[in-house]
């Protein structure tokens, strides 16, 4: 196929496949762009690593009431007993539920006498919070026995905090972590990684845990953990032994669930910015397409006479056919070229509104790759029609 | 007048002669404009938030903290790390109350308690605790009654009135007027006064930095604090030795934004005394630049309603490709009109109006399709309860840049069309 008659075909059109090769770069652009923010969201909405979620149970409680503190953690021992007797393989009271709806504030925290510092997501729990969230030990104990006070109060941190703090999770064990009241004690443990707030947050992996008696005056969460396929029976006793204690069950609105990952707001947040982001990539290739097809007829009807002329002069059917897809691919190519130097900079200057949405090569060989796939395509049409124009059609405009 | 009816015959015919192009012109450009007028819409939920404070407004904060806003910087909580800096202990509220000279001042924070209407079901219940000179710092519509009263609460013991949100009242009494009702609160009957109407798609610039789940709140005197000891969501920083209200009551932990209205030079002069010798870490933000902070939507939104920009963009190049196509098709036809005495000022005009007038249609019919869509947004993307909402603001942006796409879009394959000799279009007849 000789690449001349193409060449010339376009010079002689080039207000219109200027817009071609245009809109093909538009589109990549938006497509690769849309991709990236939708990877961005699927990763913020990520099942939280380190916590075996179909596992766990929650049990929250809120009081009708302020309860005086003696009295919150007099009901709150004799809470966690009784669920600790329901057959879980570990139950805790926790400050937060794991992964919540809403982000708070992370604290700083530093070894003392050490300017090295990190910011960590942390939570006051009762010594059985490792085995209730299903954290695995990398060195050290858990939480122990009865927490004690100021700086001898056991806190377990994560493998990345140790890194941050002490470089190594060895080194970690036996030093005082000063993060000011009510985070400051002495870690006892090193845990993997685990997501307490969602995975999208900064430093998601880095977490401190205190022991503490986390009671308030209002609420208590316990956290729960067993087989997935034992879940919805531990669910069940739960409800029942909180609703047959009257201790337990007096004065507070008790709701008892098996955590859905899928239910979290953050995750549904994700899982809704991806279908739109994913419908917006849709859209524009839906876009392209149609206008494209909707025109096939017109540059065909165009290009009639060149075509017979063509077909004259001894061009086969599927060199026709061949002609208009080598254009096509040409001006697609063209295209997604322009459509790489737009997309670089629509990038960069994303990144100073929101920095990490980089460009990623896979996506940008997706993108290109179903851009090209919508070019042949929108192209196959209009080929098929001028290989159906028979040679005498050439005479009738002469 | 006469000329452009013509004008409109002539391009209603030449629109009517290939229906499904017509169609496709106009809906891709319709698609394209939904999306754009639905980022608009996300965008301002959370910006523009001009008129809502009274005038001479301030707000008592701390000095940045740059280690903890970059901590958030670059993340889909961008900004996050400022909202540490907007909050008070309680010692230092109480220090601040001390000043008599505002013209109005209050503390403010919201936690979640247990309650609802005597008999119904008790559910979680957020509360705001505020003095009543909150209804003079914020501008606040109402839908039912009026604002907390300062007679009411300075009473010994105060009385238990409360004012809901718009949102709330939906919750507990279905939207109707709920004035003269009662709400339990932890244990307390509080008697409704008001109720706040909430702005159609838009967070309100006092309700910003609250979590989605606590927007729909009563609003109760301060004086009752102690008597139902709530313990705030949002703490800085989070940790402390006893987290109880009686804990908060003497700690360093900031959780109370505090709200004062300086009318004149001498009162700002007192209270920023005030401010010094109580903390020197405290400072004055203005209203004004509160609002300038919110001028501009969160970053994730910024990227989106770039993004639909340039879809926006992508569907006019489309727009052109086809009405450069179609003019191109109806060469002959041209040609005989110029032949016939049409000048290139007359086909040009033409063609523009042919641009202008699919270009808006399928902008009308994009902004009629937002509706549907952002009822979509609010179910795919539960962000805030405030549902996303098209204002007569998002309907002019997006019809004035719909008409300068029109334009452009219509531009270029009227100036080719009506450049052309009408020798060379008449060689096609």
């Amino acid at each position: 196929m000789e690449l001349g008659p193409i060449l010339r075909s376009m010079r002689h059109h080039k207000g219109a496949f200027s817009l071609l090769v245009l809109e093909v770069a538009f589109g990549f652009v938006i497509l690769l762009h849309a991709l990236i923010y939708a990877r961005y969201y699927r990763r913020f909405g990520t099942v939280a690593p380190g916590v075996p979620i179909e596992e766990l149970v929650v049990v929250e409680r809120r009081f009708l009431h302020p309860r005086a503190p003696e009295r919150a953690r007099a009901e709150e021992r004799a809470a966690l007993a009784l669920l600790s007797g329901l057959g879980a393989d570990g139950v805790a009271a926790l400050d937060t539920v794991p992964l919540p709806d809403s982000v708070t504030f992370p604290m700083i925290l530093r070894e003392r006498g050490n300017l090295k510092a990190a910011f960590a997501w942390i939570t006051r729990a009762t010594p059985g919070v490792l085995d209730a969230l299903g954290l695995k030990l990398v060195v050290g104990q858990g939480l122990g026995g009865a927490p004690a006070s100021g700086d001898a109060r056991p806190i377990v941190i994560s493998r990345r905090l140790a890194g941050e703090l002490f470089d190594l999770p060895e080194q970690a064990l036996g030093r005082v972590i000063d993060g000011g009241p009510g985070a400051r004690g002495t870690v006892v443990g090193v845990v993997e990684n685990f997501a307490l707030q969602g995975s999208g947050t900064p430093s998601w992996g880095s977490v401190a845990i205190v022991a503490d008696e986390p009671v308030t005056e209002h609420r208590a969460i316990y956290v729960l953990r067993c087989r997935s396929d034992r879940r919805a029976g531990l669910v069940e006793a739960a409800r029942r032994a909180l609703d047959a204690n009257p201790v337990a069950a007096a004065d507070a609105i008790t709701t008892v669930r098996p955590f859905v990952f899928e239910n979290v707001r953050f995750a549904r947040i994700s899982r809704g910015a991806v279908v739109v982001l994913c419908w917006t990539g849709f859209l524009i290739v839906a876009v392209a397409l149609a206008g494209s097809l909707a025109l096939s007829s017109f540059s065909v009807t165009e290009r009639t006479r060149q075509i017979g002329v063509r077909r004259a002069l001894g061009a086969r059917r599927r060199e026709i056919i061949a002609y208009f897809l080598l254009e096509n691919l040409i001006l697609t190519s063209l295209g997604l070229a322009v459509g790489l130097v737009l997309g670089y900079g629509l990038n960069r200057a994303l990144q100073l509104v929101m920095s990490n949405i980089p460009l990623e090569t896979d996506l940008v060989l997706l993108s290109a790759g179903v851009f090209l796939g919508t070019g042949l395509l929108s192209a196959l049409v209009p080929a098929r029609r001028a290989a159906a124009i028979p040679p005498w059609a050439a005479t009738r405009t002469l | 007048v006469s000329g452009l009816l013509y004008d409109l015959r002539l391009v209603g015919k030449s629109l009517r002669r290939d229906p499904r192009f017509t169609l496709v012109m106009v809906v891709s450009q319709a698609l394209a404009v939904s999306l754009f007028a639905t980022a608009l819409a996300t965008g301002r939920r959370y910006s523009a938030m001009t008129g809502q404070l009274a005038p001479d407004v301030y707000r008592v904060e701390r000095a940045p903290m740059p280690a903890l806003e970059s901590f958030f910087n670059g993340t889909n909580y961008e900004g996050f790390g400022s909202f540490a800096t907007l909050y008070v202990s309680r010692p230092i509220a109480r220090a601040l109350a001390a000043d008599r000279a505002p013209a109005a001042q209050t503390p403010s924070f919201v936690a979640a308690l247990a309650g609802g209407p005597p008999g119904d079901e008790p559910r979680r219940l957020p509360v705001r605790f505020c003095e009543p000179d909150l209804f003079d710092v914020i501008r606040a519509d109402f839908q039912f009654g009026g604002p907390l009263r300062r007679d009411d609460a300075a009473r010994r013991p105060p009385r238990p009135t409360t004012v809901l949100s718009e949102m709330l009242n939906q919750q507990l009494f279905g939207g109707a007027d709920s004035v003269g009702r009662t709400v339990r609160i932890a244990g307390i009957d509080f008697e409704v006064v008001g109720v706040m109407r909430q702005r159609p798609g838009k967070v309100h610039l006092w309700d910003i930095g609250i979590s989605p789940e606590n927007l729909g709140y009563a609003v109760v005197p301060f004086a009752f604090a102690d008597a139902l000891r709530p313990v705030p969501w949002i703490i800085w920083p989070p940790a402390f030795d006893d987290p109880t209200w009686a804990g908060l009551d003497d700690s360093s932990r900031s959780f109370m934004e505090y709200w004062v209205r300086l009318p004149t030079a001498a009162s700002r002069a007192a209270f920023q005394a005030t401010l010094a010798r109580t903390d020197p870490d405290l400072l004055l933000r203005s209203g004004d630049e509160i609002v300038a902070r919110h001028a501009h939507a969160p970053a994730p939104y910024r990227v989106f309603a770039i993004l639909t920009l340039v879809v926006v963009e992508a569907s006019v190049i489309n727009l052109m490709r086809m009405l450069l196509a179609k003019a191109t098709a109806r060469a002959s036809e041209i040609g005989i009109h110029r032949a016939l005495g049409a000048g290139r000022r007359t086909i040009f005009a033409r063609q523009m109006l042919e641009g202008v007038l699919v270009s808006m249609t399928g902008s009308l019919l994009g902004l009629a399709l937002a509706l549907p869509t952002l009822r979509m947004f609010d179910r795919l993307i539960p962000d805030t309860p405030v549902k996303l909402a098209v204002t007569p603001a998002i309907v002019g942006t997006a019809l004035l840049v719909c008409l300068l796409a029109g334009l452009a879009t219509a531009a270029y394959p009227a100036w080719r069309v009506a450049s052309v000799q009408p020798t060379r279009y008449l060689g096609k007849v």
